[in-house]
């Protein structure tokens, strides 16, 4: 009886309550610490997805490629033939800007660009690690439309990363479309 | 000395001194949880400490200048790192093997008294040693990349590598060498709270004992997890050093390339898990005045028992060199019956066998394997031998494989050394703090031998 | 969902708030495309250059690779014929050289930054004073021309490189009358007796003697190399009879040969083998041996229809203008190019008599300190010139990319002390063009970087004469000074590179050592690594031994290209001494010093162990079929699957036969693939990071054989199965893949490779230089420190080449890997198992390395065939 009055005396009455709900919290926090990342890895915001780059200039795709009907190609040329598809030079737009537009506030930093001969800062929307080793040019001689990959670029004010660009969505085509492009060194060298 | 007296002298041979009551024994075995440190264990703590605190600038530097501070090279790729591992792991086997298989077995008598030192031996151990395989990768903190996960790179580890299955095994025995461990625990935790003098270590105490009161209910449902964590533990006794033994016996490397290497790994282990154990419990027994509960008769068993694992040890020697000349096999031959015992390091060869298979030859006799020293000093060298037993293993097998072009020797570094060090150190710190505030002799079992032996 | 981040972001904007927290974890990164992008250029895609890299006024052609105007990889260029389409080593490492943080970068006097005004001011009193202009050796026409000028100014000129033509010019001069150059054509060779030549860096010559030394299946002849030398060179390595000797007895060496081989029956087994070739034989000798030994040997090569003369390619080569002059009276010295205060210490004494001293030249060397006024000058891959190939080809040289560091070129200076007016370097050489060659566009030229049928001709009555030769004695120990086979003249000592790159007979890295043999060795009590006092009257040097089996006794080889004062800080980290300070000492003597320094040397075992490691045999053998190398290639049983096989099978041979061990293929390697440098402790440790090596294995006779090895890209690959994280896989091409980032480092993969070919990052090795990284191969991940590599079979090339196949839809050209586009003899093949490779390896001697361990590879050997003079007999 004399034993029983001392451990009584150790804990308050809801200690047993508290215990149970931190053995329950500590499997769940345990839990959530394994789910999470693997969840987050895959969220847009850790691909980079749906997430529209301010640039220097506000350049509007959908004026030029819907409304101008300027091919993809005429200015990401380098798809063709290159790993990148590359961002047309300054002189590139002053084909046109120097005709038309030339006055406009917008296109301030292009003439700038043109004038000084500086590159215009373009920020980066589709950003791959600097292991990986895609190639444009395969893939458009393979007859992949840029759309594939980029979504509908004539449709975004302001582009935007579409697809999540993780090794498991490269693999997920490359094994329907490519079979035998599987193995690590076709990205990786 | 005729099988006669032999037993008789077995028989006057007590596993406990005395017939201690449960008061007595509890005061004992518990009050050391509650007496003031001694200046001595204050500067044992300190010693100790400082040499953590030593292993822990090691690692950070390892970490951030990388694996070259060692003094791993190619072909040396593995070094100390993984000699250390392969050691503390299988000193973590004498643990497990005491506790969960003398349990099985129903070996009361060897096991209480000295089963929640070797578990708490086994646990330490394997800290040290689950260090290594992390600190050893070039890049850490991909650790994660050996445990099967959904990845969104679509990857997965590979299951035909030892080293996935070695990532399961150590991580499964350490989680249930925990738990058992624990769970062991509790009854005489629960004992501490009830008999500690001030009222915030009863509290301490309080919360881990679990609310165990020692009814008869919890004493069933206790009985049933600990047997069955027992029997769980047991293979895994067997697995985990059978699956450190593929890492090496996996690779096509003269020396590792051996299906002895499985069995001969888990009585390695075993073998150097009982030194170790003899290494510590001689000393702790002196500190704590516990003749009367680890008798002579305790030593004794671990005596034979260092004599059969030794002599299984032997056997897989001349094993090796056997099969290594009835291969036939160029690079085997080289290895075994060339490189290691006159080769470069063939000096660790020789003092492996030495302590692993000469010394422990002395234990044949009743008078050594009393002799408190004697059987201190063996345990050591046994220690040692079977550090250099993995260092042979390693270090020979990888400089000396096939194309000579390839051959380098190795050499440790000082941060090697001052890990390694850094791990006695850290193991000795943990094991002072499991002396100091846990009771380290299981009370509730040994009350319940006490009542069973004596009252037969 | 996306029209509504829009709005969103459009509310923003015209609130002014232009910095946002971007929606997601990605740092911005910006992409800066050209304002005005060249025609020529799309980003992302290679182009390559013609041009030529020069070494004492001769030109070797090459072709470079330049990612977005960044020049990254040499390769030779085929259509020159003094590269042939191979390089040496020193040509891979051209591109280190270019971005070498230790480069002058300004226009010094005295050490002080001063304007290039400066220089115009100390040119133009020059102009008036006595000057005199010191060059090294040229071929260029325009500089030619303007020297031309300059000495009708009265100015004086001359020419020094320690190294250049000048022994055997010398010994022509004896026995032609005067000094022609000779002309070896080893193409319709049966029989080379070479007299310490070194044919492994004689790029034309190597590729000959290749070809002729092919073996199919042993039914047909090849030639056969004697190789009579003093240290063990690689020459010595392929020759099937070597004999060591000190220098000194070289010529009596070729006297006895001359004489029918005398008493000794090797010499006249020989003689009697010359004499059976005819024609077809041929003997030749090292340009380091004395003009005697090439007196003796025109005489001895007279009537073979291998050797022949023109006149020196070089200007003025083999006259008094190439030695190095008296300064007495000088006012104004211009020092062009060259480091004469290292190469010749007593002229380093002479340079301060010169009231005014201007340097040109790429380094703040030990001729840029003595002198008053630096010039940076532009390396090779930055100018605009003209040279000529060792045989005269006329080679026009192209920049890759704007001086780095505003350089100047010799011709500009020489301009600026003629007084002239500024000239734009490329409208110079297209003005001079038509004049030069008539026949070729100048356009067409650099594109095609050498003009065909320029060769200097051949003197058809020059025949030379028999002229009495007396051999010099003996002596105790006897010096041979030789040029370092990467290092030169100590001019490319501040490469890394090259200065990791382990020598192919003493693996040695990063020290200079003085060779000798074991008894001599033994003799002086020295072992490996001992500092070792040289000296010959009132001069000494000290230097580390090394002991090299096979060495003559009582010689020491000491490489030039160490010591370095200057302020190249990756030339001064090497042990070692001035070998200059020796020059022309014939006998020194030798003494142990008690200082003992840990050699840098990469195999640390140089005995095969009797293993079947490095195969070989003789012709006569593999005729009769009695070298059974059948057992060394069959496939063992094997537990592991097979691998899914799709596209081309890759695979590789290697002819130990015709390999010279020159090291070519190790440092295309290494500038292909971004393989870092790791330093002379890291190496000593046994981290050395070269993806390719190759392996010298001595035998207790003291004979050397060596082999390339590099990842076998086993088709059982034992790494493959032990890694944890399938970061080294098998493709379906038959490529051992090593996937860096997935790599954790667990080594697991190097215990099991039996070949130990895979290297790892035991620290952050990779440079952090920005000059040094615009080097770097864009194509090739640059490795962290922690991730395990090797050799890729260059996958980057092959996907390029499988990338360019498809998006021109036609079949694909097979690429070589940088090391077989190196190799000077076509050693190292590379190309489809069933297609190029499929001839090679149903020869009779084709073996697998290990084969006994059942890996498959897809390298395979061609074992090494002697075609030994059955006459001698070992």
């Amino acid at each position: 009886m004399h034993t029983y009055a001392r451990v009584s005396a150790l804990f308050p009455p809801w200690s047993n309550t508290a215990t149970y709900v931190a053995l329950i919290a500590a499997v769940v926090l345990g839990a959530g610490a394994l789910v999470a990342p693997i969840m987050y890895a895959r969220s847009p915001y850790a691909r980079g997805q749906d997430d529209p780059v301010l640039q220097p200039i506000a350049f509007d795709h959908r004026h030029h490629v819907r409304d101008d009907g300027i091919a993809c190609l005429y200015c990401h040329e380098g798809a063709e033939r290159s790993a990148y598809a590359g961002i047309p030079p300054t002189e590139r737009c002053m084909g046109c800007h120097a005709q038309v537009w030339n006055d406009s506030a917008a296109i301030a930093p292009l003439l700038e660009s043109w004038r000084t001969g500086t590159p215009i800062r373009w920020q980066r929307v589709h950003s791959l690690p600097d292991f990986v080793y895609f190639d444009h040019s395969v893939h458009i001689a393979r007859h992949l439309d840029c759309s594939n990959c980029h979504g509908r670029v004539d449709e975004m004010a302001a582009v935007y990363q579409v697809a999540p660009l993780s090794m498991e969505w490269c693999l997920d085509c490359h094994r329907r479309l490519a079979p035998t492009r599987t193995s690590c060194s076709t990205c990786h060298r | 000395m005729t099988a006669a007296s032999a037993a008789a002298e077995e028989a006057d041979d007590p596993i406990i001194i005395g017939n201690p009551t449960d008061e007595q024994l509890s005061d004992q075995l518990l009050s050391h949880t509650w007496r003031p440190m001694s200046r001595g264990w204050k500067l044992a703590f300190l010693i100790t400490g400082a040499g953590t605190l030593m292993l822990l600038a090691l690692i950070t530097l390892t970490v951030l200048r990388g694996i070259g501070m060692w003094g791993n090279n190619i072909p040396a790729a593995w070094g100390f790192g993984i000699i250390n591992f392969v050691w503390w792991i299988g000193i973590g086997h004498a643990g497990t093997f005491i506790s969960a298989i003398l349990l099985v077995l129903e070996q009361q008598q060897v096991r209480t008294s000295i089963n929640r030192f070797t578990e708490g031996m086994t646990l330490f151990a394997v800290v040290q040693a689950g260090m290594f395989p992390l600190l050893h990768l070039g890049r850490p903190w991909f650790a994660y990349w050996l445990f099967p996960y959904p990845a969104e790179m679509d990857t997965w580890p590979q299951v035909r590598s030892a080293l996935p299955w070695d990532a399961a095994a150590v991580t499964t025995y350490l989680s249930v060498s925990i738990m058992f461990w624990y769970l062991g625990l509790v009854p005489d935790l629960a004992g501490v709270r009830d008999r500690a003098p001030t009222l915030w270590r009863r509290r301490i105490y309080g919360l881990f004992a679990l609310g165990w009161s020692g009814s008869v209910q919890q004493w069933r449902h206790y009985k049933i997890a600990y047997l069955t964590l027992a029997g769980l533990a047991t293979p895994l006794v067997i697995s985990v050093h059978s699956i450190v033994s593929l890492d090496f016996a996996e690779a096509g490397l003269p020396g590792w390339h051996s299906t002895i290497f499985p069995p001969f790994f888990v009585a390695g282990a075993i073998f150097s898990g009982f030194a170790m154990v003899v290494t510590l419990i001689i000393p702790a027994r002196r500190v704590f005045k516990l003749h009367n509960v680890i008798t002579a008769r305790h030593l004794d068993m671990i005596a034979k028992m260092l004599l059969v694992t030794s002599s299984i040890i032997a056997y897989s020697y001349i094993c090796e060199l056997f099969l290594a000349w009835w291969s036939g096999n160029r690079y085997e031959m080289f290895e075994q019956l060339h490189e290691r015992p006159f080769g470069f390091y063939a000096v660790g060869f020789w003092i492996m066998i030495t302590c692993n298979c000469v010394i422990t030859q002395a234990l044949w006799s009743r008078r050594v394997r009393r002799n408190v020293v004697a059987l201190f000093v063996i345990a050591v060298l046994v220690n040692v031998g079977m550090w250099l037993e993995r260092f042979e293993i390693i270090v020979v097998s990888l400089t000396r494989d096939f194309l000579p072009s390839s051959w380098h020797q190795y050499a440790p570094t000082w941060v090697d050394i001052g890990i390694l060090t850094g791990t006695f150190c850290f193991f000795g710190l943990l094991f002072l703090a499991f002396l100091k505030w846990i009771p380290f002799v299981p009370v509730s079992e040994l009350k319940e031998l006490k009542h069973e032996e004596l009252g037969k | 969902m996306s029209s509504l981040k829009l709005s969103r972001r459009s509310l923003f904007k015209l609130a002014g708030a232009a910095s946002l927290a971007a929606c997601s974890s990605r740092p911005a990164r910006a992409i800066l495309p050209y304002a005005k992008q060249p025609p020529e250029l799309v980003p992302g895609i290679a182009s390559y250059y013609a041009t030529a890299l020069v070494e004492d006024g001769l030109a070797t052609g090459v072709i470079v690779e330049a990612h977005e105007g960044r020049p990254t990889k040499v390769e030779g260029n085929p259509d020159h014929p003094s590269s042939g389409g191979a390089t040496r080593a020193i040509e891979q490492a051209a591109v280190l050289g270019l971005y070498d943080p230790d480069r002058l970068q300004d226009i010094t006097e005295r050490g002080e930054p001063a304007p290039w005004q400066a220089i115009e001011r100390a040119l133009a009193i020059g102009r008036r004073g006595r000057t005199h202009v010191l060059l090294e050796p040229t071929s260029s026409p325009l500089v030619i021309e303007l020297i031309g000028r300059l000495r009708n100014a009265g100015t004086t000129v001359s020419f020094w490189s320690p190294f250049e033509k000048r022994e055997s010019l010398a010994g022509n001069a004896i026995v032609l009358g005067r000094p022609l150059q000779t002309r070896v054509d080893l193409t319709n060779a049966d029989v080379i007796v070479s007299l310490d030549g070194d044919l492994a860096f004689d790029l034309p010559r190597a590729r000959q003697l290749a070809d002729r030394r092919q073996v199919i299946d042993g039914t047909s002849p090849i030639a056969r190399l004697y190789q009579i030398e003093t240290c063990y060179s690689t020459t010595g390595i392929v020759a099937d009879h070597r004999r060591a000797v000190q220098p000194s007895e070289l010529a009596r060496t070729a006297s006895a040969l001359l004489a029918g081989g005398g008493d000794d029956p090797w010499l006249a087994a020989v003689a009697r083998d010359l004499k059976r070739a005819g024609d077809r034989g041929v003997v030749i000798a090292g340009e380091r041996a004395p003009a005697e030994l090439h007196a003796l040997v025109a005489q001895l090569s007279a009537g073979s229809r291998c050797v022949a003369y023109c006149e020196p390619v070089v200007f003025e080569a083999g006259t008094p203008s190439h030695e190095l002059p008296d300064l007495e009276g000088v006012d104004t010295l211009l020092v062009l190019g060259g480091n004469p205060a290292y190469t010749s210490p007593a002229f380093a004494a002479k340079l301060a008599a010169a009231q005014t001293s201007i340097y040109l030249g790429l380094y703040a060397n030990e001729t840029a300190q003595a002198c008053r006024f630096v010039v940076p000058a532009q390396h090779d891959l930055e100018r605009w010139d003209v040279a000529r190939g060792d045989d005269g080809t006329l080679t026009p040289i192209q920049p890759l990319i704007e001086p780095l560091f505003g350089g100047r070129s010799v011709a500009e200076m020489l301009h600026e002390l003629l007084g002239d007016r500024p000239i734009d370097a490329r409208d110079e050489l297209a003005a001079a063009w038509p004049k030069l060659v008539p026949a070729m566009r100048f356009e067409a030229a650099l594109a095609h970087g050498a003009v065909p049928n320029t060769a200097a001709p051949s003197i058809a009555d020059a025949k030379p004469s028999r002229v009495p030769i007396n051999a010099p004695a003996p002596v105790a120990i006897e010096l041979a000074l030789r040029p370092h086979p990467f290092l030169h003249d100590g001019r490319y000592s501040n490469n890394p590179w090259l200065q990791e790159l382990p020598e192919t007979v003493t693996k040695l890295v990063w020290d200079q050592g003085a060779q000798l043999s074991p008894a001599t060795a033994l003799a002086h009590g020295i072992a490996n690594g001992d500092v070792v006092e040289l000296s010959s009257f009132d001069r000494a040097i000290q230097v580390p031994a090394i002991i090299v089996p096979g060495h003559a006794e009582g010689a020491i080889t000491v490489p030039a290209g160490y010591g370095r004062k200057g302020a190249e800080r990756v030339a001064r980290e090497p042990f070692g001494a001035n070998a200059f300070e020796l020059a022309g000492a014939r006998e020194v003597r030798l003494t142990r010093t008690d200082r003992h320094i840990e050699l840098a040397v990469e195999m640390e075992s140089p005995l095969e162990h009797h293993r079947p490691v490095a195969l070989g045999g003789t012709l006569v053998e593999l005729r009769d079929g009695k070298l059974a190398l059948g057992k060394y290639r069959d496939a063992v049983p094997t537990l592991l699957t097979d691998m899914p096989r799709s596209g081309p099978q890759w695979a590789m041979q290697i002819d130990q036969t015709t390999c010279t061990g020159c090291a070519a293929c190790v440092m295309a390697c290494a500038a292909e693939n971004n393989t870092p440098v790791v330093g002379k402790d890291q190496v000593i440790r046994g981290r050395d990071m070269h993806w390719l090596r190759i392996d010298r294995y001595i035998d207790d006779g003291g004979a050397t054989v060596i082999q390339p090895m590099t990842c076998q890209h086993c088709e059982k690959a034992p790494c493959e199965y032990v890694c944890p994280v399938e970061a080294t896989t098998h493709s379906p091409e038959g490529l051992n893949e090593m996937t860096y980032n997935r790599c954790v480092g667990t080594r697991f993969c190097s215990n099991n490779c039996p070949y130990k070919v895979r290297r790892f990052n035991f620290f952050d090795f990779k440079s952090h230089d920005p000059l040094r990284q615009l080097g770097a191969n864009p194509n090739v991940t640059v490795r962290d420190r922690g991730v395990m590599e090797k050799c890729t079979y260059c996958v980057q090339r092959l996907r390029r080449a499988e990338i360019d196949a498809a998006v021109e839809h036609r079949a694909i050209t097979v690429p070589k890997t940088a090391c077989a586009q190196a190799c000077p003899t076509n050693a190292i093949i590379f190309g489809r198992l069933d297609v190029e490779i499929a001839e090679v390896r149903r020869r009779p001697h084709s073996y697998a390395e290990l084969h006994d361990q059942g890996t498959r590879p897809r390298t395979q050997y061609l074992a090494r065939i002697r075609n030994p003079n059955p006459e001698i007999i070992g």
